[in-house]
C-alpha cells in the first residue's frame, strides 16, 4: 500500500518548500522518524521526517525544486512492495513561479522509474534518486562546490565555471546563489573560455535573503512615499582625519570612511530627532537612540547588519563594532541583534564609480542615505578655486514622517560634522 | 633603436618566469638586468642558502652518526668549502636561466632599466645608454635587505643575508636580530656548524606571521639544539667592540647586553624600486611598493610590475605566479587574479616549516568557524625509522563544509609534503577527498590524512 508524502506546513507563514536536499532515495528503507529531506522555508533550513514506514519508491521533487504545502512530494511502498506503476506526474503542482524552464529541466522527468520492479531493489530506482550525482559526473566541478551546491539546492548544470578549465568553484555557486542568474558572473569571471551555459542562458533559484530583500524592497517602494534629497559635501577633512587616527593605530586600526559616515549619521538623527522616526498607524514613533544599518553585499544577497547606539557611542566603538556586524553578515553567522532594530541606513557605494544614487528606504525606518564615491574635484574656498573631495550623499525619505525642510535641516546637520568632523571624536 | 612587445626590468624569478611565459605567448621579448640573471633568489636568497642549509643538515647528520657509533667521530667541517658550494650552485643557477633566455629567444640586456615614455632607457653594464621601445613594460626589480636605522653593515661583524652568504669563515658566536625565515635559516646553520647562535625577536613568536603554534614549536626545537631564542626583545643598540659587537636587547622591563663575534641583521626585506622613474611615469606606490590590480597592472597604462616589488608576498614562487599573469594579461588571455592565499610559505631550517592558506587565527579573524586537526610525526612509524621525531602537521578546516582553509606543517622534510596540502586548496578539497587519498605507508606525508583525520575526529594512529 502507498503512502503519499506531503510537503508539510512548517512555520505560520510557510506558502511553498524547496527540497535542498534527499536524505533517502529510492528503494531506501524508511523507518518513524527518519529524516526524508531537508527544506528551506521561508524562515529557515528544516528537515522533514517520515511519519510512516517502508521503502522509498519515488521522489516527486528534485533536489533545488519547489513544491506547495500538501503537495506530494514522494511515495513510499510498503515493505517489499512493489514501487507501482506511477501516477502521471502532472498532479505534482511544481512552483515555477515564472516562464517555462530553459532546457536544462527537460531531461530530469525522463529517468523515472515507469516500469514496475520485482522488489525494491536499489537498482532501477537509483536512477531517479542520483540526479544530482549524474550532474556531477557530467559538469567539473570542485569537491567542495558540490557540498556548496547540494546545501543551497543549486544546480550545478546550470553555473559557469570560472576555475581552471572551466571548472565549478565555491565562489561560482556562490555567485549563482546570491540569486543572480549564472550568465551574470560568466561574464564577470576574468575567465578565457566561453561560458557555454551562460551562452544558453540560465535560470538561478533565488536564495532565501534575496526572497526576503525582493519582497521588501517591493512593498517599500509601493507602499512608502520616497522623496529625494540631496547635497555635496567636502570630505577633505574627514579624509584627512581618517588617515591621522589610522596612523595612531590601536582603536583605530582599520577605521573606513564608512566607520565615520555611520558615526556621523547616529550624531545627526541624535541632533534631528524628528528623522530618527517611524511611522506607526496614525502616529509617529520616535527612537530613544540613533541605531544605523549599513547596507552589506554578502554571497547570499543584501544584508543590513546594525550598529545600535551610534549618538552616544565614541568612534572607536562604532568602528569596531561596526566592522564586527559586517564581517559576522558576510560570513553569513550574524549575532542576536545584528540585523534587528536600525532605526537609520547608510548604503555606500563609494569604492566603486558610482557618483550619485538613490536607495529605497528600508521600512519601517524613515530614511536611508545613499553614499557616492568621493570626487577630486575644484571646489571654491575663501573665493579661490582649490582641490577638493567631494561626496554627493542622497537621502530617500518616507514623506509620510519627513517633509523636505526636515531633509534639508538633517543634511545640514550631517555635512557640519563631516566637513569639521573633529566633533565626531571629542 | 630595438622595438619590443614587452620589456621586462629584472630577471629574477618574477622577471625571468614572465618574459619566458611572454615568449610562449608568441611577443617579442627582452629582459634588462643590472646584475646576473637568478635575482636574489639564484644568487643572493633562497638557492644558495639552501646548498648552505642542506651542508648544515649533512653535518648534523655526521654528528647523529657518531652518536650512534655509525662511525667513530663526526669530522670537522671545512665552512670555506661550504661558502664555496654555494657560491657554485648559485653561478649554476645563473647560467640556466641565461641560457632559457636563449632558447626562448628573449634578448638579454646586461644594465639598469629606468621607464621612458613609451620604453625603457637602459644604463649599460659595459657604459652608454640604449633606448628600448616597449609596448608593455614589466617591473620586477625586486627588493633590498632592510637595515636598522642607525646601523653601518661592514660586511664583516655586522652584515645582513646578502654579506653572509660570502662569508668564508664561521663566527664563534652570532646574534640574529629578526626571527623570520631568513633569521631561523641563518641561526640554525652556525649553530649546525658549531657558532653559538642566540635569536633576537621582537614579537612574542618566532616566523612571525604563521601560525603560532609552529613558532611556537620551532622555538622548543631550537632550544634542544642549543640555540637560545630571544621573544618579545628589541633590540637597542648595536656597537661594535674588539673584534666583535655587543647587542643590547630589553624584553619587558629587563635589558640585557649580548656580545657575539657576528651580528646578522635579519629583519625583513623592502621593494626597491631605485631608479625605475615611478614618480615621472605617473606610477603610484606606496613607501616604495607599486601599487597594482589583480592582474598586476599599475596605474600607468601598458606598465605592470610583479613580485617583491608589490608584495604583499616577499616569496619567489609569488613573484614567478604574478609573472605569468602579467603575461597572460599583456597577451589578452584573461588570467584568473592572483590569490595569495594560495601560496605556500617554506621555512628550510631543520625542523623545516611549511603552510599554505589560512592559519587558525586568520581563519577567525575573517569569521570562519573552524574544526581544528594536529596529529605529531612522532606518531608515525617512518618517522621513528628515520630518526625525526619533531613536529606535527595543523589542518586548519572549515567546520561546515569541512573545506580544506589551511595546512600548517613542521618537521622533517614537511617543504615537499606541503605542495600536496596546496592542491587540495586549488581543487577545494573537502577533509572527505583527503581522507580518500590512499597515502604510502611508511611514509611521512601520512601526516597530512591524519591531520585531517583528527579534525574530524577519526584520527587512528593517536
Amino acid at each position: 500500500m502507498a503512502t503519499d508524502v506531503l510537503m508539510p506546513k512548517l512555520s505560520d507563514t510557510m506558502e511553498e518548500g524547496k527540497i535542498l536536499k534527499w536524505h533517502k532515495h529510492p528503494g531506501d528503507v524508511v523507518k518513524q522518524g527518519d529524516i526524508l529531506a531537508e527544506v528551506e522555508t521561508d524562515k529557515a533550513n528544516m528537515d522533514i521526517e517520515s511519519f510512516d514506514e517502508g521503502v522509498v519508491a519515488e521522489l516527486r521533487v528534485g533536489e533545488g525544486e519547489s513544491a506547495p504545502v500538501g503537495a506530494v512530494i514522494a511515495v513510499l511502498g510498503a515493505a517489499g512492495e512493489a514501487a507501482k506503476p506511477q501516477a502521471p506526474k502532472l498532479e505534482v503542482a511544481r512552483v515555477a513561479p515564472s516562464a517555462p524552464r530553459p532546457v536544462a529541466a527537460a531531461p530530469k522527468a525522463a529517468p523515472a522509474p515507469s516500469k514496475p520492479a520485482p522488489t525494491p531493489a536499489p537498482a532501477p530506482p537509483k536512477a531517479a534518486a542520483t540526479r544530482p550525482a549524474a550532474v556531477a559526473d557530467r559538469v567539473k566541478a570542485s569537491p567542495l562546490a558540490k557540498k556548496v551546491a547540494a546545501e543551497r539546492g543549486v544546480d550545478l548544470a546550470r553555473v559557469a565555471g570560472s576555475g581552471p578549465g572551466g571548472r565549478i568553484l565555491r565562489e561560482d555557486i556562490e555567485a549563482a546563489g546570491g540569486g543572480q542568474t549564472a550568465a551574470a558572473p560568466a561574464a564577470a569571471a576574468p575567465t578565457a573560455r566561453p561560458a557555454t551555459a551562460a551562452q544558453a542562458g540560465t535560470r538561478v533559484e533565488l536564495s532565501r535573503t534575496r526572497k526576503t530583500t525582493a519582497k521588501r524592497m517591493a512593498e517599500s517602494k509601493r507602499d512608502v512615499p520616497h522623496f529625494y534629497a540631496s547635497a555635496d559635501i567636502d570630505m577633505d577633512e574627514a579624509v584627512r582625519l581618517r588617515e591621522g587616527l589610522v596612523a595612531l593605530g590601536a582603536e583605530f586600526e582599520g577605521l573606513t570612511v564608512t566607520h565615520i559616515l555611520v558615526k556621523a549619521c547616529g550624531v545627526a538623527l541624535a541632533r534631528v530627532p524628528e528623522m530618527n522616526a517611524s511611522l506607526d498607524g496614525d502616529g509617529v514613533v520616535r527612537h530613544a537612540q540613533a541605531n544605523v544599518g549599513i547596507a552589506t553585499a554578502t554571497d547570499e544577497g543584501l544584508l543590513v547588519p546594525v550598529v545600535h547606539g551610534c549618538d552616544a557611542a565614541p568612534l572607536a566603538a562604532v568602528a569596531q563594532e561596526a566592522r564586527a556586524v559586517v564581517e559576522r553578515a558576510r560570513a553569513g553567522k550574524p549575532a542576536g541583534e545584528d540585523l534587528s532594530g536600525a532605526t537609520f541606513t547608510v548604503s555606500n557605494l563609494g569604492m566603486f564609480p558610482v557618483s550619485h544614487f538613490a536607495a529605497v528606504i528600508n521600512p519601517p525606518q524613515a530614511a536611508i542615505l545613499a553614499v557616492g564615491t568621493i570626487r577630486e574635484v575644484p571646489v571654491v574656498r575663501a573665493g579661490a578655486v582649490v582641490p577638493g573631495r567631494l561626496m554627493t550623499v542622497t537621502l530617500s525619505c518616507d514623506h509620510r514622517v519627513v517633509d523636505g525642510a526636515l531633509a534639508g535641516r538633517f543634511l545640514r546637520e550631517l555635512k557640519a560634522l563631516l566637513e569639521q568632523p573633529l566633533a565626531l571624536v571629542v | 633603436m630595438a622595438s619590443y612587445d614587452v620589456v621586462v626590468i629584472g630577471a629574477g624569478p618574477g622577471g625571468y618566469v614572465a618574459a619566458i611565459r611572454v615568449a610562449q605567448l608568441g611577443l617579442h621579448t627582452a629582459v634588462v638586468e643590472a646584475d646576473r640573471a637568478g635575482g636574489v633568489c639564484g644568487n643572493w636568497g633562497c638557492i644558495p642558502s639552501k646548498a648552505i642549509l642542506h651542508d648544515a643538515a649533512l653535518a648534523a647528520d655526521l654528528r647523529a652518526a657518531a652518536k650512534q657509533q655509525l662511525i667513530a667521530e663526526a669530522p670537522a667541517v671545512d665552512f670555506g668549502r661550504v661558502i664555496d658550494r654555494s657560491r657554485g650552485v648559485a653561478d649554476r643557477q645563473a647560467k640556466g636561466v641565461e641560457a632559457l633566455f636563449k632558447k626562448n629567444k628573449i634578448d638579454f640586456h646586461h644594465g639598469r632599466g629606468r621607464l621612458v615614455p613609451h620604453g625603457v632607457m637602459v644604463a649599460k653594464a659595459a657604459g652608454g645608454e640604449e633606448r628600448l621601445e616597449a609596448r608593455n613594460v614589466i617591473l620586477a626589480t625586486g627588493s633590498a635587505e632592510r637595515v636598522l636605522p642607525g646601523l653601518t653593515i661592514d660586511g664583516d661583524v655586522i652584515c645582513t643575508s646578502r654579506e653572509a652568504l660570502e662569508r668564508r669563515t664561521l663566527p664563534a658566536s652570532v646574534v640574529v636580530i629578526g626571527g623570520g625565515a631568513v633569521g631561523v635559516e641563518f641561526a640554525y646553520a652556525y649553530r649546525s656548524f658549531g657558532a653559538a647562535v642566540t635569536v633576537v625577536e621582537m614579537a612574542e613568536q618566532i616566523l612571525p606571521g604563521m601560525d603560532a603554534d609552529l613558532g611556537k614549536e620551532l622555538a622548543r626545537q631550537f632550544g634542544r639544539q642549543g640555540i637560545e631564542v630571544l621573544v618579545g626583545h628589541r633590540v637597542e643598540s648595536v656597537v661594535r667592540s674588539g673584534d666583535g659587537a655587543q647587542v643590547t636587547v630589553r624584553g619587558g622591563d629587563a635589558g640585557r647586553t649580548l656580545e657575539a663575534h657576528m651580528v646578522l641583521v635579519a629583519v625583513g626585506r623592502g621593494a626597491d624600486p631605485s631608479g625605475l622613474g615611478l614618480d615621472a611615469a605617473g606610477i603610484r606606490s606606496v613607501r616604495g611598493r607599486v601599487e597594482v590590480d589583480g592582474t598586476m597592472r599599475t596605474s600607468a597604462p601598458g606598465v605592470y610590475a610583479i613580485g617583491d616589488l608589490v608584495g604583499p608576498l616577499l616569496l619567489a614562487h609569488a613573484a614567478s605566479e604574478q609573472g605569468v599573469i602579467a603575461a597572460e594579461a599583456i597577451a589578452g588571455a584573461h588570467p584568473r587574479p592572483f590569490d595569495p592565499d594560495g601560496v605556500p610559505m617554506c621555512v628550510y631550517c631543520e625542523p623545516e616549516v611549511a603552510a599554505v592558506g589560512l592559519s587558525e587565527a586568520e581563519a577567525k579573524r575573517r569569521g570562519l568557524e573552524v574544526k581544528i586537526g594536529t596529529f605529531p610525526f612522532r606518531a608515525l612509524g617512518k618517522a621513528m625509522a628515520v630518526g625525526h621525531l619533531e613536529g606535527f602537521v595543523k589542518v586548519v578546516l572549515d567546520a561546515r563544509y569541512e573545506a580544506v582553509l589551511g595546512v600548517h606543517m613542521i618537521g622533517h622534510g614537511v617543504t615537499e609534503l606541503i605542495a600536496a596540502a596546496g592542491l587540495a586548496r586549488t581543487l577545494e578539497a573537502t577533509a572527505d577527498d583527503v581522507i580518500a587519498t590512499s597515502h604510502a605507508h611508511p611514509t611521512l606525508s601520512e601526516a597530512l590524512r591524519e591531520a585531517t583525520l583528527a579534525a574530524v575526529g577519526r584520527a587512528v594512529n593517536i
